[in-house]
């Protein structure tokens, strides 16, 4: 990779002016070390974020969860508060990755990681819009478009890798966002996320994530994720799905159904969720839901099969949640 | 920074330092007489290192190695090129494989995917500081849990690391403590077994 | 004298002897040779499947700091045509491999691109495939055949290209020293190496040297372009250069195992008889090496064209088994369609095809071997629960079973040994082989230690420099039968110079001693006339007693070459979502006399596992547009990890009859066999035939998919 300058700051007041022209941030370095070993990001200053305290550890906040940006997954499976309440949540930590890489990715990290199309890491290959190419070249007649999306997918349709997100918007998370200015917002998760051709998230070029917050679980919530990979070792996922269901008697009073793999951002599915309001969880309505959700779904050339996997997903993590 | 250019700031511990620290062998040991890079201290104000080669002052197996490196350089590199700790191998530079699996504070990292720089301050691991007698290196023996062996030193710390925090490991924590490895001869039956013996599950 | 009909120590388990060195990373590779004032060297590569050099400028990387040497390769310049993507272009050597890529992206390259040929579809769809060759019977025979024929198939299977995949990448740490060089390489030849680097510098002397090697599957026979550059590239720094591949330049051009297309016609009759086979293939270096019935009895029709074809992608290398593992996906996927269509059996019809009576005795032994491999696997497998009918159950989970079988050569290649043997009881054998993850220098071990009474860890073995007596390359099964007939010969010949030496000190002469437990050697009848190993040993003198093995000199029964082999795979596939698991999978192998059951077996495993992965998951991906290989990594690449794997029960076969012929080598024969048995297990599970790899699940979910349009 190309020489870098690199800074360490521990006081998040600090960061906005490091970010300086060219600058890029970085936790974990999981996703960004193979980016810049690529030549695809080429900074010329790495700000590493681990050292900043604010950003730090997992803390309880009006019965829910902050988890700050740089807390890894591995401190986020160790959670015991994670594990009891939000196991959904738990379960993506797990799935995000090896031991390797759960010990240094990061919460801010998994959310903002890069597409992982070929067409944008590598290259050699026919430029991704992400990175200047003027169409998706998985989009066009000769384009290999198995791993892309099945909704949404008429811009650039490569899809969201990240396997927290799914779980934390299902869990209605916000997300909290440094400004250049030095300033704090926060806003739902899942408006964090953009289909857009040149870019993932709502995140400037000088702002970082500092924290995602999870809501308190009402009673009779249950959770589950699913992640479904070609290989179960380590890969991302096909699909991945994260259903929170939260029931009264037999009776499911609210639903939240959320897709990795399959857009460009997250999926949430109200189609299915509204399958499922005010009636008992069988597996029956389990199906609908599923039906629901693939309806509008518009495959690639080589990507009809996910529609499918989609589909029995969602079956089954919900049933896995009665 | 805290490098040759002088751009110092308080943040820094502005320590010098003398000679050469430990057996370190190979190319590029620091041996000049400059600032070091220290974890750096809470309040510290933020300062820029490099993109010139800086030194860097890591603990590794148990001792401080001083070494003049690149921000760019990888802690296997660093290790490998520098440190002459061989046993980490690079064999995907992308965090795909498990080669390069060392321990920083105890937990695994793949090597290749982590900057040297950002392993000052921590306990670095290689496969050389697990000692030669290690259970898991005897296991491994036992159980032929090697062909060409150029990934079983990752393996091997993989499996280590799992031992410190789990006894009696079941064949389902061996699979998925070592399942960012890769092994391409194929020898996965004889690390289960290993790990299994090596941590008294078997 | 023959292999000992019951030996002490040969065909037990022993941990390899350099086990501990590998495992706790001490073992120093090619790759990890750092020599005082050591150069990194790296190469820049074309970045394009096809096109032509317009201009390059390598000045710009010589002003770079640190850079001490940059070269083109021979041959390219201005107008170079680009074949395929990662073709070596121009190589730098660096005082750091960050400097040397700074070196890389200062020269100046522009490329005219053209376009690329990276699909064998097309190349046939457009005819642009070489002249085809054409064996057996004419297309009419085989059409009157099929309409003869009781039951007949028409099918075509489809295997991705592998690539090697090497965990150590390919290349060497090049060091002069005056006008010798010397070169720490990553082989499976290091004479192979040398003669390359004799050829191709003016090194006065070359010596080679590989005391480990990360993985070669046939792939690492030379030095390679690389290895040539990295050593003139040392020459003009005046320091010690290693270049090894970036793992995506393995990818590109360090080898792959071509796949293709296979086209089967095929008949039966009733009595479970082929009648005719014809097998129409094509794929970029995909002949294959024999008739399209595989291991099977040729009927009296059959056929076989080959078209092949030239992409603009990196060539094939021989890869462990080379065609085989094709040839068996294909044959014994037609095997199984054509029992299915008769309603037999498909173990049986594939023993009422072998011919265990053949008048060839090799043909007759290994269809003995086979037949009852078939029978003891099917035991271990449980073949009687295979679902019946093919996709039969209750839920999405369905379990199937299949089976596949193979066969390979494995005679020894040409090998010199020396064995040495010290007053002070020291026991040296000298080879110029290579332990490739085999085993070898364990092999060797253990073969001296049998022949003196000795313990392995008391035999010191020197291999993996050119100085030794010459070895072969390690490839094609053939080492191991070359390095233990060496050893043992070489071994006899120095314990018998001994038995001379101290004969008369036990008032004996030579042909009355024997050397028993402990390497105590004793008059033959009177076990009290006897010298402890350090007492003979000691009666050496200055110099070594030493015992050679020269190529060429062979002795009956040491070794043989032909072996079966037999593969039972148990699967289970979600028809849900076209995941394939596959669960329990018996590999059992002959290679006649076993000289360490514990490395067998992990080649037995290894192998399977190997197969298993190019099942589930392996295959260079390349872009249809440009022709780039889209996943030149290991986490895209998709090796099979540990959740993959299945218990594995490998069955070393060595019946009396088997192990009377000698030693034979199993590296290749347990790789060829998995993608044929799981793709059989995996129409047993659903009823519906997969026929292209891998088996992923967006393969299987379409094939299903096809099944119920």
């Amino acid at each position: 990779m190309k020489a870098f300058e690199y800074l360490s700051p521990t006081a998040l007041k600090d960061v906005p002016a490091l970010l300086t022209e060219n600058a890029v941030v970085m936790a974990g370095g999981s996703d960004l070390l193979g980016l810049m070993k690529e030549g695809i990001v080429e900074p010329s200053r790495v700000v590493n974020l681990k050292n900043v305290a604010e950003l730090k550890g997992i803390k309880p906040v009006k019965g829910g969860l902050r988890i700050g940006a740089t807390v890894t997954l591995a401190e986020l499976l160790e959670s015991s508060d994670v594990r009891q309440q939000y196991p959904a949540l738990a379960t993506a930590a797990h799935e995000a990755g090896p031991p390797q890489v759960r010990n240094v990715g990061t919460v801010g990290g998994e959310l903002c990681q890069r597409p992982h199309c070929y067409y944008f890491r590598i290259k050699q290959a026919p430029a991704c819009t992400r990175r200047g190419g003027a169409q998706c070249p998985a989009a066009t007649a000769d384009g290999l478009s198995k791993w892309h999306a099945i909704f949404a997918n008429d811009r650039t349709p490569d899809v969201s890798a990240s396997d927290l997100a799914p779980a934390l918007i299902a869990y209605g998370a916000t997300v909290s966002i440094l400004g250049a200015d030095g300033k704090e917002r926060t806003m739902p998760l899942e408006q964090f996320f953009v289909n857009d051709p040149k870019k993932e998230t709502v995140l400037g070029a000088k702002e970082i994530v500092t924290a995602v917050t999870l809501p308190a679980v009402a009673p009779g919530t249950r959770g589950h994720f699913i992640k479904f990979k070609e290989r179960d070792s380590y890969d991302f996922a096909l699909v991945s799905v994260a259903v929170v269901v939260r029931t009264q008697g037999e009776t499911v009073r609210d639903a939240r159904i959320v897709l990795g793999g399959v857009a460009p951002t997250p999926w949430r599915s109200q189609e299915a969720e509204a399958v499922l309001v005010g009636k008992a969880l069988i597996e029956r309505t389990a199906a609908a839901a599923g039906e629901a959700a693939v309806k509008a779904a518009r495959p690639l050339k080589d990507n009809a099969y996910k529609v499918q996997l989609a589909r029995v997903l969602i079956k089954r993590a919900l049933l896995a949640t009665a | 920074m805290a490098g040759e250019k002088g751009r110092g700031s308080s943040g820094l511990s502005r320590r010098k330092f003398i000679g050469g620290v430990g057996t370190v062998v190979g190319a590029g040991v620091a041996l000049s007489s400059t600032t070091v890079l220290q974890p750096a201290p809470v309040e510290a104000a933020p300062a820029a290192l490099g993109p010139g080669a800086v030194p860097l002052k890591l603990n590794v197996n148990g001792r401080d190695v001083t070494v003049q490196v690149e921000p760019r350089e990888t802690l296997a590199e660093v290790l490998r090129n520098h440190l002459d700790l061989t046993g980490t191998k690079i064999a995907c530079d992308r965090g795909g494989c498990g080669a390069c699996t060392v321990m920083l504070d105890g937990k695994t990292v793949y090597s290749c995917m982590t900057l040297a720089v950002d392993a000052v301050g921590k306990k670095i691991v290689t496969v050389e500081g697990l000692g030669e007698d290690h259970p898991v290196i005897r296991a491994f023996v036992k159980h032929d849990a090697l062909q060409c062996g150029y990934c079983t030193p990752g393996f091997v710390v993989s499996g280590a690391a799992l031992l410190m925090k789990k006894k009696n490991p079941t064949l389902d924590d061996v699979k998925e403590a070592v399942c960012g490895n890769v092994c391409r001869c194929g020898t996965y039956m004889g690390i289960f077994a290993a790990l299994r013996e090596a941590g008294g599950g078997a | 004298m023959p292999w000992p009909q019951n030996p002490r120590i040969l065909g037990k388990r022993h941990p390899r002897v350099d086990g501990k060195a590998k495992a706790s990373g001490r073992a120093k590779y090619g790759s990890d040779q750092n020599p005082k004032g050591l150069l990194f060297g790296a190469i820049l590569h074309a970045p394009v499947a096809a096109g032509r050099l317009t201009k390059l400028d390598i000045s710009p990387a010589k002003q770079v700091p640190g850079v001490k040497a940059v070269m083109k390769f021979p041959g390219i310049d201005v107008g170079s045509n680009i074949p395929y993507e990662g073709l070596p272009l121009v190589a730098v050597a660096a005082t750091s491999p960050s400097v040397a890529e700074d070196a890389l992206r200062a020269i100046v390259l522009e490329i005219q691109p053209a376009e690329p040929l990276v699909d064998h579809e097309k190349a046939m769809r457009e005819g642009k495939h070489g002249q085809p060759n054409e064996t057996g019977a004419t297309q009419e025979e085989v059409d009157a055949a099929l309409a003869k024929s009781d039951v007949k198939i028409e099918a075509t299977y489809v295997t991705s290209v592998r690539t090697h995949c090497c965990m150590e990448p390919h290349g060497l740490t090049a060091q002069w020293q005056g006008e010798k060089l010397v070169a720490w390489c990553s082989t499976q030849s290091i004479s192979g190496v040398q003669g390359h680097l004799r050829r191709s510098t003016n090194a006065s002397d070359v010596q080679v040297l590989c005391d480990y090697m990360g993985g070669g599957f046939g792939s690492k026979f030379d030095a390679d372009s690389w290895g040539v550059i990295a050593a003139q590239l040392a020459k003009e720094a005046g320091a010690p250069v290693k270049m090894f591949l970036s793992r995506a330049a393995e990818h590109h051009i360090a080898g792959v195992s071509p796949g293709g297309t296979q086209k089967f016609r095929a008949g039966a009759n009733k009595d479970g008889k082929l009648t005719v086979v014809e097998r129409v293939h094509y794929g970029d270096g995909f002949s294959l090496s024999a008739g399209p019935t595989y291991v099977y009895m040729p009927p009296a029709v059959t056929r076989n064209v080959f078209f092949p074809i030239n992409l603009t992608a990196g060539k094939g290398r021989a890869f462990r088994a080379p065609s085989h593992p094709h040839m068996c996906f294909g044959t014994d996927q037609m095997m199984d369609e054509l029992a299915h269509a008769l309603g037999m059996d498909p173990l049986e019809f594939r023993i009422k095809n072998l011919n265990p009576d053949s008048s060839d005795p090799t043909r007759a032994m290994i269809d003995r071997t086979r037949i009852a491999q078939l029978r003891h696997g099917a035991e271990l497998i449980g073949w009687s629960r295979r679902n019946n009918p093919p996709g039969a159950g209750k839920g999405p989970i369905k379990r199937g079973i299949g089976v596949a079988c193979h066969t390979w050569g494995g005679g020894p290649h040409g090998n010199n040994t020396e064995v040495r043997i010290f007053s002070d009881g020291r026991v040296e054998v000298r080879t110029a082989t290579q332990d490739i993850g085999t085993g070898t220098r364990s092999n060797i071990a253990l073969v001296a230690a049998e022949e003196l009474g000795l313990t392995p860890e008391q035999i010191t073995v020197l291999i993996g420099n050119t100085d030794y007596p010459p070895d072969g390359g390690s490839g094609g099964s053939t080492t191991v039968g070359a390095v233990t007939s060496g050893a043992k010969t070489a071994t006899e010949k120095a314990k018998q110079a001994l038995f001379a030496k101290v004969a008369a000190d036990l008032g004996a002469t030579a042909a009355d001693l024997e050397i028993g437990e402990g390497g105590k050697i004793f008059v033959r009848g009177n076990p009290s006339k006897s010298l402890t190993w350090q007492q003979a040993c000691a009666k050496i003198g200055a110099e070594p007693i030493v015992g050679r093995r020269t190529q060429g000199e062979t002795q009956p029964g040491l070794t043989s070459s032909g072996v079966a082999g037999v593969h039972f795979a148990e699967v289970e596939v979600d028809v849900e979502t076209g995941k394939v698991r596959v669960v329990k999978f018996v590999a059992i192998q002959d290679q006649g006399f076993v000289i360490n059951r514990l490395t067998c077996e992990s080649q037995i495993r290894g192998g399977a596992i190997m197969g298993i992965s190019w099942a589930l998951g392996e295959q260079r991906i390349l872009d249809p547009e440009s022709g780039i290989m889209l996943n030149p990594d290991i986490l895209n690449y998709r090796i099979a990890g540990p959740m993959e794997m299945p218990e594995i029960v490998p069955v070393v076969w060595d019946p009396p009859e088997v192990r009377a012929r000698g030693v034979i080598g199993n590296g290749e024969p347990p790789v060829i066999s998995p993608a044929g048995a799981i793709a059989n297990a995996i129409y047993n599970a659903i009823g519906v035939r997969v026929r292209e790899l891998p088996f992923t699940p967006d393969r299987i979910l379409n094939a299903l998919a096809r099944k119920e349009a």
